[in-house]
């Protein structure tokens, strides 16, 4: 008994600092969102104005053209990464020449920093210097030669997807990767004896086995690339996605709507509890 | 299970795996090639001669000088026209004689001109028509005649109290620029100016010679990102004992906000973070601005490197704490000298993880840094993203900075490849 109390004494002095923290650092600012989010918030003063904020989003054309985005860059990226990620660990499975520096050129852009690669990509994309017009365009011809885009609402989009599944693929290949390797060989024999060819054991065993590691992944990168900001702000201010919008409306703009901001993100962290209540019970099965 | 593979299908497949391996590297490809070749003219559209100047512009190597403006066009054409202004200010000034002839050469025809003018507008407004008019206003540009007499009796009515003082100075000038004491006042009002045209001068090609600190902006994202791993490292091996160790009411609560911090992305709390700060009044010195910012680093990366360190720390066999427990040693010492020597490969792995995310963090530096301009706390994605935006912005020196920020972290990863790729599978890292 008195050991038990001291014991919990000391756990409680260790974790002190973290819990403090946590409870004024994540809790207080969520609870305080949910606050500010009824607000006219001015630069010195608040006024309560109900549930004004939300009718003004909920009835803002662009606010659900980028909700929309938001989702459509969500889905395409997950899947994206999710294939792209699935096929090289199939590959990188097997064994041979030369595998080992293909490991670590297959880590390079998820684990280099963030902002040693978006200027490359800006360079590439560059409507008068990139490579990519210089290709497709000039050389040849598959699109128009004054083509921009990165700072085009429409395909920044697009290329702002591309650029998330190259930088976040390696992170499916890895998780999926060391699930591949754990699959008993049993399971492959027993499928042989029974006749089945590559593409059978293919649906038929590694599928399932890595049902689970690939729900967990693509909850994860869902809910990392639907709150994604500075990958996609970096690539492009044109593609207009939540993060962003809010963005523009706190930090880049001279006169920060608050209120506002904290309403979309009211929204957005509802959207995403929601989201994941059902994918955990209907995919995950939990 | 011995395979046998057709020479087609192994084709195939390292086929497949250049094409892969060539998608991952072309960033990297054209960081490499523009920073060593890009030079300095924003127009070309081709590089072609090696260059070693972008590092050694950006390591601060290189100062940028009146000569060496960097191809920067803009620069260069303010510079040009300063360095006219003041080499004509300059000839002119050289001495009492060539300042004179450069009145009698060129000022007095434009102030002539001027004050004529000045005189037959006067003239129209006020309806005198002399028989000679040219005679008139020869006779007028001269102080003290009759006609002058009649023309200021005029101007006070027609013109405006600044214009009268501007027609004064224009007799006065005409008809004094000959005196010592006229020349003397003017020759130092020429010296002013020049003395104003250097300043001038300087000015710019100090601000050209730091328009990119990225020395500045390294120290300080080494700053952020090491203190604020370092101090959720502190408190992540406490926590972390507490986790995996000890019974404690509100455990289990405390092991599920890991998932709830998933669910919080930045996005969320940035709003109610910068409205608390700017509530508080931190934001207004760059100190607690600062401060700020690596408290925010702290809980950003703390639920994940908790989650991290108290699963490892639970792989320790608890057999080697209690023997040290019962030779004397207190709770607080085992954690010390058993627990943090055992789990060093962990704890570096959490603190790479930390300070990658501190690295890489963009959203709140540019909330708490960027928006009040505190410049001389630029992080590397901010300041090189505020770079890339302005005028002056260079490929070559954006790419050479992108790769210097790199190289150190692909060396530490390939080093440490085999902890931290365990540490990706074991529970992700939060983004």
């Amino acid at each position: 008994m008195e050991l038990s109390v001291k014991e919990e004494r000391f756990a409680w002095k260790l974790v002190a600092p973290t819990i403090i923290l946590l409870l004024l650092l994540i809790l207080y600012p969520v609870i305080y969102n949910i606050y500010i989010s009824f607000f006219d918030v001015g630069i010195t003063s608040m006024k309560f104005v109900g549930l004004e904020n939300y009718k003004r989003i909920l009835s803002d054309k662009d606010f659900w053209r980028s909700f929309f985005i938001t989702i459509s860059f969500t889905l395409l990226t997950v899947v994206g990464s999710i294939l792209l990620g699935l096929i090289v660990a199939l590959m990188m499975n097997k064994d041979f020449k030369g595998r080992r520096i293909m490991r670590t050129i297959i880590l390079l852009p998820y684990i280099t920093p963030l902002i040693s690669v978006v200027f490359s990509w800006h360079y590439i994309f560059d409507p008068s210097l990139g490579p990519f017009v210089e290709f497709f365009g000039r050389k040849l011809g598959l699109i128009s030669t004054d083509i921009d885009l990165l700072n085009n609402i429409n395909n920044a989009f697009i290329v702002v997807s591309v650029f998330n599944i190259w930088r976040n693929f390696p992170f499916v290949y890895l998780m999926i990767l060391s699930k591949l390797q754990s699959i008993p060989s049993e399971l492959y024999e027993a499928a042989e004896i029974d006749g089945a060819n590559a593409w059978r054991k293919f649906t038929n065993v590694t599928l399932p086995e890595l049902y689970f590691v690939i729900a967990a992944v693509g909850l994860l990168r869902g809910i990392w690339n639907f709150y994604k900001f500075d990958e996609v702000y970096l690539m492009s201010k044109s593609a207009g996605t939540l993060p962003i919008f809010i963005y523009e409306r706190v930090i880049g703009t001279t006169s920060p709507e608050f209120g506002v901001a904290a309403a979309i993100a009211t929204i957005l962290m509802v959207v995403m509890m929601v989201l994941i209540g059902f994918y955990v019970k209907k995919v995950l099965k939990w | 299970m011995v395979k046998r593979k057709s020479p087609l299908r192994k084709f195939l497949f390292y086929f497949g795996l250049v094409i892969i391996a060539s998608i991952i590297l072309i960033p990297f490809y054209y960081m490499l090639i523009v920073s060593f070749h890009a030079d300095y003219d924003p127009y070309k559209t081709s590089f072609n001669n090696l260059t070693l100047r972008n590092y050694a512009e950006i390591f601060g190597l290189i100062q940028s000088t009146e000569e060496a403006f960097f191809g920067d066009e803009i620069t260069k054409r303010n510079l040009e026209s300063i360095n006219t202004k003041l080499e004509r200010l300059k000839s002119i000034s050289a001495s009492k004689e060539s300042y004179l002839t450069y009145v009698e050469e060129t000022l007095i025809p434009e102030k002539e001109k001027e004050l004529r003018n000045m005189i037959e507008l006067i003239m129209d407004f006020s309806g005198l028509t002399p028989e000679n008019r040219e005679e008139y206003l020869q006779n007028a540009m001269k102080i003290g005649t009759k006609e002058y007499n009649e023309i200021m009796e005029n101007a006070q009515i027609i013109l405006s109290e600044g214009d009268i003082t501007l027609l004064n100075d224009l007799y006065y000038f005409l008809n004094n620029y000959k005196s010592e004491e006229f020349l003397d006042k003017e020759l130092a009002k020429v010296k002013e100016q020049i003395n104003e045209l250097e300043e001038q001068k300087q000015k710019i090609i100090a601000e050209k010679a730091t328009e990119f600190p990225f020395l500045k902006y390294m120290k300080n994202s080494l700053m952020f990102a090491g203190l604020g791993a370092l101090f959720s490292l502190i408190f992540a091996m406490l926590g972390g004992y507490a986790i995996s160790r000890l019974r404690f009411r509100g455990k289990g609560m405390l092991q599920r906000s890991v998932l709830v911090v998933y669910l919080f992305g930045g996005t969320v709390i940035m709003v109610p973070l910068y409205q608390m700060a700017v509530k508080l009044g931190i934001l207004s010195t760059p100190f607690g601005a600062g401060v700020y910012l690596i408290i925010v680093y702290i809980i950003q990366t703390l639920p994940v490197s908790l989650y991290m360190l108290g699963n490892y720390f639970r792989t320790i066999p608890y057999s080697i704490e209690e023997a040290a427990i019962i030779d004397g040693c207190t709770r607080m010492q085992t954690i010390l000298k058993i627990i943090i020597p055992l789990s060093a490969p962990a704890i570096v792995t959490v603190y790479i993880y930390a300070f990658m995310i501190g690295w890489n963090e963009y959203l709140f530096a540019s909330a708490f840094l960027g928006l009040k301009s505190y410049k001389d706390l630029f992080t590397l994605p901010i300041g090189l993203n505020a770079f890339s935006q302005s005028a002056h912005s260079v490929w070559g020196r954006l790419m050479a900075a992108s790769l210097v920020s790199a190289v150190p972290i692909i060396i530490i990863f390939s080093l440490m490849e085999k902890y931290l790729t365990a540490g990706f599978t074991a529970g992700g890292v939060k983004e």
